[in-house]
């Protein structure tokens, strides 16, 4: 890991086309702008995490629960249409 | 061996979901309006998703994409699922609304986008909004 000191304003380049950017100092926190190309997806790692979590706990729906879910969708479908 | 219908379609993710590799699917409906379907990966058939039409249970649902989203699914017209967590049933299912699915049915490809608006919950109750 490199490690290294920055001013609000400057920049630090990552290869020929991934450019931070120091925006504002305030406090614990830090503004920083990140200009990437499209195929780059950039994230906040805590929401990342979350959404590998939660993509997850959502993977192993079998033909059992799929099964049930359309019976019971067309059961709530007949009970709102009287 | 799945028999494929009419309804059914093959999706190339341009970035596999977070958690996990696989990129290639079957999108098939599970009941005959569309609000529900089966998003099962081709390489690994345990891996299964249960995605619903987001603006028929979520009618205010209406997040920012980015317009970056229409040059790498290759069309503008972007349909979008919501990835939901089934514990026991529709009633305690939760709805990812902070990283919808989004698919263009003309090109086959689609994307995982996080809307970023720490407002919308990964965990939404589907029903009793």
């Amino acid at each position: 890991m490199l490690i290294l000191t920055r001013r609000a304003g400057e920049n630090v380049v990552i290869g020929d086309d991934i450019v931070v950017s120091i925006v504002e100092v305030r406090g614990d926190s830090v503004r920083i702008g990140i200009q990437a190309p499209r195929s780059v997806s950039v994230h906040r790692e805590e929401v990342w995490r979350e959404l590998q979590r939660a993509n997850e706990a959502a993977a192993g729906a079998d033909d059992d629960a799929v099964a049930a879910l359309g019976a019971e969708l067309s059961r709530l479908a007949r009970r709102e249409r009287p | 061996m799945t028999v494929m219908t009419g309804a059914e379609m093959r999706l190339h993710f341009i970035e596999p979901l977070p958690g996990f590799d696989n990129e290639d699917y079957v999108l098939a409906p599970i009941d005959e309006q569309g609000l529900l379907h089966s998003l099962r990966s081709i390489e690994g058939p345990a891996v299964r998703f249960v995605l619903a039409a987001a603006t028929a249970f979520f009618p205010q649902y209406r997040p920012e994409l980015a317009d970056a989203l229409a040059e790498p699914l290759g069309s503008d017209e972007v349909e979008l699922l919501v990835i939901l967590t089934v514990g026991s049933g529709l009633q305690d299912a939760t709805a990812n609304l902070r990283a919808p699915v989004a698919i263009a049915r003309s090109t086959s490809r689609a994307v995982q986008v996080i809307i970023d608006d720490d407002q919308l919950s990964m965990h939404e109750p589907l029903l009793n909004q």
